[in-house]
């Protein structure tokens, strides 16, 4: 019983983080393939999307690792976090940013068309 | 001059770029000279392409352009080689010819300054992501380029025809997810290697390779490729997509905006991983699968529609599915195939497109039963049509004949009996709903009325203006003449190439 629960807390310490952003990009991607409001699955659009600037902050973190700013009494590179992961979700966030921004405004549009944002609704008018 | 060869790369990229973040403030002021920018810029990146390809093949040597100065595993990476200079050309040829095409299409809707500066924007920066794509040579900037392309095309399936702004929408969900699965799977490369440089990752995956880290990368990967170049399982966002664009801009869309996630994935897959690995039999068992039932869903669907533009859709899955063969084959011949596909099929598609936009613009009609007589007052229009429909059929002088060839070649050499019993039956079910097109534009009685015609053309007796007409001539005269000179083409300029660069 002691073995499973060493198991099992080894198992959350070492890989739960990875396990939480998988949780969050199903639940993202279930949301934008279920959901009938268009404006939910645009919601459900930006959990996915953070889920994946979340892995990415995650594998670039290092345990005892400080911020990478050269320090004076710190010369090893052990010492420093890689900044990679955090510069590229840094365009990553204006990307989804961007996408988000298409999307309101395509509801917009869809709005003044078919007056309505619901699937259901404007599928039965036509709208294929 | 050589200063100015040096920096070609970048210059092709950035002359678009520059004419997206001018043209709103020069519409500002005249939206003539707003759209006069983009069409110049895109000329003198057709003028650069040029020039680059002659450099890449006569020295033998690719370029490889650091910016920034920053070397490789640091900064990002321009990489060109003769494969890249050909789809660097044909990208920015169908940018431009798109651009002037769509000119007349704004003074028959709306004037607006608004309109046509967006309208050029947009299609400046589709062309940027699109040359981005095709020459990068940095995998998370790659990712970049893809959302550009994505962004802008979005943006000109919205404001095409009523159904435009829900077509758009589900691309843009479905866009996301593939963009977001190739950036899960750059995630994985990157945890595992430690460089986003593609050379780099080529370095450092030997020693890596089979295990289950790069194994879902990969399938990462394959699913988000396969989104964005619209492969079989997960096309569900490009026929309508591709029917309810702006006419103007359909051209570009269903003529190459499939096409460079395909070539881009041709980089990705053979330049990164070595061909006899576990991960890389995988990638040819599915792509194989995706490939075949993909060229017979399309064509069989096309059979069922009656709309000029749903037809055209549907083929393009099934086109893509032979460039997709040609991966999955993955010897000389089919990587031949599949790059020699990628452009006969852009301009092929492209031209079809054109007449397609040619006909909504005098006559408002996207119905093939309207069709009949039409080559009397169209006589260019229906040239180009017929043209590329024998090539896309695969009829010998034409350039769909020898991408097809060169696929059956591989697939022969390889022993893969099965995708040459496929590629002969679309061709045949391509045929079908081909010659049944041609069939109505000569055979069938008229339907247009000649008053109809009057009220709805400006000016009676032309047939097009000749922004429309540049394009269908330059499409024509692509189409034979990658058809001629294939030999010259698939020998000289591509097979050097492919056999070093992927499949070394």
């Amino acid at each position: 019983m002691t073995d499973i629960i060493d198991r099992l807390e080894f198992f959350l310490a070492d890989r739960g983080i990875y396990m939480l952003a998988l949780i969050l990009f199903a639940v993202g991607i279930y949301g934008m393939i279920a959901c009938g409001n268009y404006m939910k699955k645009i919601m459900c659009m930006n959990i996915m999307q953070v889920s994946i600037i979340f892995f990415f902050l995650t594998f670039g973190q290092k345990e005892g690792g400080t911020l990478p700013i050269a320090l004076e009494n710190i010369f090893s590179a052990e010492a420093y976090i890689n900044p990679v992961p955090h510069a590229l979700m840094l365009t990553a966030i204006v990307v989804s940013l961007g996408t988000t921004g298409v999307g309101l405004a395509l509801l917009m549009k869809i709005k003044d068309i078919y007056g309505t944002i619901e699937e259901e609704e404007i599928t039965g008018k036509g709208g294929k | 001059m050589n200063q100015i060869a040096q920096h070609l790369p970048v210059l092709i990229i950035l002359f678009p770029l520059c004419a997206t973040l001018l043209c709103p403030l020069i519409s500002h002021f005249s939206p003539d000279w707003g759209k006069r920018s983009v069409i110049s810029a895109l000329f003198l990146s057709v003028v650069c392409a040029v020039w680059q390809l002659v450099i890449v093949v006569s020295s033998g040597e690719s370029i490889h352009y650091f910016l920034g100065g920053w070397k490789p595993p640091i900064g990002i990476e321009f990489a060109v080689d003769n494969v890249n200079a050909v789809i660097i050309l044909l990208v920015a040829v169908i940018s431009w010819t798109t651009s002037l095409f769509s000119s007349p299409f704004e003074k028959k809707e709306r004037t607006r300054s608004l309109y046509s500066a967006g309208y050029y924007s947009m299609l400046a920066f589709l062309a940027v992501g699109l040359l981005g794509m095709s020459t990068t040579g940095d995998a998370f900037n790659l990712y970049v380029f893809m959302e550009i392309t994505a962004i802008s095309g979005y943006g000109l399936i919205a404001v095409g025809e009523e159904k435009g702004p829900i077509a758009s929408f589900r691309y843009l969900m479905t866009g996301t997810i593939g963009a977001s699965m190739y950036l899960l799977g750059v995630g994985f490369l990157y945890a595992s290697t430690g460089t986003l440089n593609m050379a780099d990752l080529a370095d450092k995956m030997p020693q890596l390779t089979d295990s289950p880290l790069i194994i879902i990368a990969v399938a990462c990967l394959i699913v988000g490729f396969g989104i964005k170049m619209a492969l079989f399982p997960l096309h569900g966002w490009q026929p309508a997509a591709h029917s309810y664009a702006h006419p103007g801009a359909d051209p570009m869309i269903a003529g190459i905006m499939i096409k460079i996630p395909a070539y881009a994935m041709l980089r990705f897959f053979y330049c990164i991983f070595i061909e006899d690995s576990k991960v890389m039999q995988l990638f040819f068992a599915a792509l194989g699968v995706m490939a075949v039932l993909g060229v017979l869903f399309g064509s069989l669907k096309a059979l069922r529609y009656d709309t000029y533009n749903k037809i055209l859709a549907y083929s393009s899955i099934g086109q893509v599915g032979y460039i997709a063969m040609g991966f999955a084959i993955g010897n000389v011949y089919g990587l031949i195939g599949a790059v020699l596909h990628i452009v006969s099929h852009a301009f092929m598609k492209a031209g079809l497109f054109y007449t397609s936009g040619a006909l909504k613009y005098r006559y408002g009609i996207h119905e093939t039963t309207y069709l009949g007589q039409v080559y009397r007052k169209m006589p260019v229009t229906s040239l180009t049509m017929v043209v590329c429909a024998l090539s896309m059929i695969g009829l010998p002088p034409f350039a769909g004949f020898f991408s097809k060839w060169y696929l059956a070649l591989g697939a022969i050499q390889k022993g893969q009996y099965i995708f040459v019993a496929v590629l002969i039956l679309s061709s045949l079910l391509g045929a079908i709903y081909f010659f049944r097109i041609i069939e109505k534009l000569f055979m069938e009685r008229e339907k247009i009325s000649d008053e109809e015609n009057n009220m709805r053309t400006e000016k009676k007796g032309k047939e097009l203006p000749w922004q429309m007409l540049v394009p269908l001539i330059v499409v024509v005269a692509a189409v034979i003449l990658i058809g001629l000179f294939n030999a010259y083409i698939a020998g000289d300029v591509l097979k050097p190439v492919i056999t070093e660069v992927f499949l070394k």
